[in-house]
């Protein structure tokens, strides 16, 4: 029996040969199967890398953002402030202006002079000061700084050309 | 395998199936056990410990004026909390070198930036608490100050809240809405649907490190921002009107008082102030009745203002004319015994139609109004806008009191024609003198003009049906006879406005104490301007004037306001004269 055995394992050789070429074959699958997976979990790591640092950046600029809409919110606040009735009134109460209760129009079409043109009378309409309470209002008009600033506007822009003010805002040169 | 001899390969394989069963069995379970049994418990656990829910808050809209100048808007707020027991000295670099900086030290810091006193935050500080709250609506300065102080166990929370840049002015209308939200009054309430945004829910996954992962964001429901609100007011002349209103209460001892701007031709209520009145970003400092605007809610019998509706409807019901003859006595008994009398004395008079509305005579206007039927004279009161609110809606708005008009007793019957025994809103009052400089066509007051949802859809606020009251002469005539009463009028000529026709009607009603009348009054104008071309209405009432008890004390409000309109609006001086009528004969 253990000689047909052998004649058998004799007989059937050749096709082990095939066994061989076929172990080539697998390694190289192999060997491919191990890149395909190194270099997958290579761009998974450099994927993860970049989203990531993306998540900083977008993290990073939504902080930023809202510093950014804090410092417009204080500022706008301060805006409201400024340009409010109450704080315009107080200033104007402080300066001594008197409101023009008499108004007078030019009718272009022909030139008329509609009205009778008045000084305002300082005892007539002395703008009163703010009665009207904002507890909104943040910051008030500095108003000793102001008159200072008035006045050199008022005086320059009669004697300067426009524009030759800077870090002020230039008062009307009407009257 | 060298504990098996060779050969035994189906023992091998037995033993292999076995192993291999158990590893099967104890997988199949594992799987069963995390993919079905424990499965939702799982998954709950591990959502909860990556998904982050959060509420998207819906900003509410805001409220502006007729030029879009914002009366009410929504901005962030920030409560500043502290974790008692965690609070510790801190370590400073100042200079390059460590500074300690002790609790003590940063509590002075803190109530210096918070307003507060050192030894209020300290004790707020202190205890073995892990929250206590320091201060509540913080603004951004604030907040910004307090994060720069980087303290690990001092913090601020953001909130939506509320502000309104202008304070009071319009405070009356505009109303409030308490930081939590709860509270809401005037307009805030009332026009909800516009303002008022639906808020959103979403949720997002988070990394170990607590940053929120790109693109995990679900949002389960979209946040719908609130609408802005626009409306016809002009918050520069409501600011003039108030300050003015704020001296004359302060000045005549009143309780309160109200003044109102009318655009003749649109009927936009272009002011409604009211003094005293609330800031709404402090409702807290004023009087609760003052929480409330009372152009629409509070009533008061109008006195003479109301002999303009007599006139004009005695004009309009054929019965009587600018010229129509009265002799009018100083007072007249009632055959039930009381006496009708006028406010000042004097001799018999021979007066006009033109000539009694330019004295306020009682006796003159209650023959005058006698000529036309009671039914007649309240047909013309209800479609000068008497007796029913406006087709405003305002919560808790009034509609006057005409009472049961078929069973007035005769002394109601005869005062009702110069303002006593009914009652009205200032906002009625001002609406029938309206009418009368339209060419006697009331319109409805326009005080919504559109709501723009986020989405930049707008909608235009309908407005109520126009009611002609009168006949377009009619009206004509009744304005040339209040021009009269401005012109010649002992109070009405301290109404006028130099270069300006005006046209108007004063009014000194008593206030009832009780079942009498009391020695307290509500004194009015109501005036137009230009006589010739009205187009504005202004009507202005103190109630309770406590140092003077005639409309003289109405008449300076009445002229300032008027002269800021025409001047605001940029209206040219009259060039024409007023017409000529007989106001004496």
């Amino acid at each position: 029996m253990s000689a047909i055995r052998v004649a058998a394992r004799t007989v059937s050789r050749p096709p082990l040969r095939a066994v061989g070429r076929s172990r080539k074959l697998n390694l190289r699958v192999v060997i491919t199967i191990v890149v395909g997976v190194v270099a997958i979990q290579l761009l998974n790591v450099l994927m993860a890398g970049v989203t990531s640092a993306g998540a900083y950046e977008i993290s990073n600029l939504k902080i930023e953002r809202a510093n950014l809409s804090t410092q417009a919110d204080i500022i706008g606040s301060e805006v409201n402030s400024l340009s409010s009735n109450q704080n315009l009134v107080n200033v104007a109460h402080a300066l001594g202006m008197v409101s023009n209760v008499n108004p007078v129009f030019l009718r272009l079409s022909d030139s008329a002079v509609i009205g009778k043109p008045r000084r305002a009378q300082a005892n007539e309409r002395t703008v009163s000061k703010n009665l009207v309470p904002n507890a909104a209002m943040t910051t008030d008009t500095n108003v000793s700084n102001l008159g200072e600033v008035s006045m050199n506007s008022v005086l320059g822009s009669t004697s300067s050309s426009v524009g030759a003010h800077s870090g002020s805002i230039q008062a009307s040169p009407t009257y | 395998m060298s504990m098996l001899p060779p050969g035994e390969d189906r023992k091998r394989f037995s033993i292999l199936r076995i192993i291999v069963a158990i590893f099967v069995v104890f997988f199949v379970g594992h799987l069963l056990d995390l993919q079905v049994v424990n499965a939702p418990a799982i998954k709950e656990a591990s959502k909860s410990k990556r998904e982050i829910t959060r509420v998207i808050s819906a900003a509410r809209g805001s409220i502006l004026d007729k030029d879009s100048k914002v009366l009410a808007k929504s901005i962030f707020r920030y409560d500043v909390n502290v974790a008692p027991i965690k609070v510790a000295p801190v370590e400073r670099q100042v200079n390059g070198a460590t500074v300690t900086m002790t609790v003590e030290q940063l509590a002075t810091r803190i109530a210096a930036i918070l307003g507060k006193t050192e030894s209020e935050v300290l004790k707020q500080m202190s205890g073995k608490g892990v929250y206590a709250n320091l201060a509540k609506n913080v603004n951004s300065s604030v907040m910004t100050q307090i994060e720069s102080l980087d303290l690990p166990w001092l913090w601020t929370d953001e909130r939506i809240s509320r502000v309104y840049p202008n304070g009071a002015v319009a405070g009356n209308l505009v109303g409030f809405i308490t930081a939590d939200g709860a509270t809401k009054a005037g307009l805030e309430a009332q026009m909800d649907s516009c303002l008022a945004g639906v808020d959103g829910k979403e949720s997002f996954d988070q990394g170990s490190d607590g940053i929120r992962i790109p693109e995990s964001a679900v949002v389960a429901k979209v946040a719908r921002d609130g609408g802005d609100l626009k409306l016809s007011i002009d918050t520069n002349l409501q600011y003039f009107s108030q300050q003015v209103l704020e001296t004359a209460v302060k000045n005549e001892r009143a309780d309160y008082g109200t003044a109102i701007v009318i655009e003749v031709k649109t009927g936009r209520l272009l002011v409604a102030a009211e003094a005293p009145t609330v800031d709404p970003n402090n409702p807290g400092a004023s009087k609760e009745r003052d929480r409330q605007g009372k152009i629409f809610t509070n009533t008061y019998e109008p006195g003479s203002t109301m002999k303009m509706i007599t006139a004009a409807t005695a004009i309009d019901d054929g019965k009587a004319t600018p010229a129509t003859q009265i002799v009018a006595p100083f007072k007249v008994k009632m055959k039930w015994g009381t006496w009708i009398k006028d406010s000042d004395k004097h001799p018999t008079l021979h007066l006009t139609l033109a000539g009694i509305l330019r004295d306020s005579s009682n006796t003159g206007i209650m023959q005058i109004g006698a000529k036309v039927k009671r039914s007649v004279r309240v047909s013309y009161m209800k479609k000068f806008g008497l007796g029913e609110p406006t087709s405003l809606g305002m919560t808790f708005e009034s509609g006057g009191i005409l009472g049961d008009t078929k069973n007035w007793d005769g002394q109601t019957d005869l005062t009702s024609m110069f303002g006593q025994g009914i009652a009205v809103t200032p906002i009625q009052m001002a609406y029938a003198y309206q009418a009368i400089a339209n060419g006697g066509v009331r319109l409805s007051p326009k005080l919504f003009e559109s709501c723009k949802k986020a989405n930049g859809q707008v909608t235009e606020y309908p407005v109520g049906q126009a009611v002609r009251a009168v006949s377009e002469s009619t009206a004509r005539s009744t304005v040339d006879m209040l021009e009269k009463v401005v012109e010649q009028g002992h109070i009405g000529k301290t109404a006028a406005i130099a270069g300006y026709r005006v046209a108007g009607k004063s009014g000194t009603a008593q206030i009832k104490q009780g079942n009498t009348y009391g020695y307290l009054h509500a004194i009015s104008f109501i005036g137009l301007a230009p006589a010739d071309d009205p187009k504005y209405v202004v009507a202005v009432m103190l109630y309770k004037s406590r140092r003077t008890s005639s409309s003289i004390g109405a008449t300076p409000i009445f002229k300032q306001i008027m002269q800021q309109t025409l001047r605001a609006y940029r209206v040219p001086p009259s060039t024409t004269k007023s017409r000529e009528i007989p106001t004496e004969w």
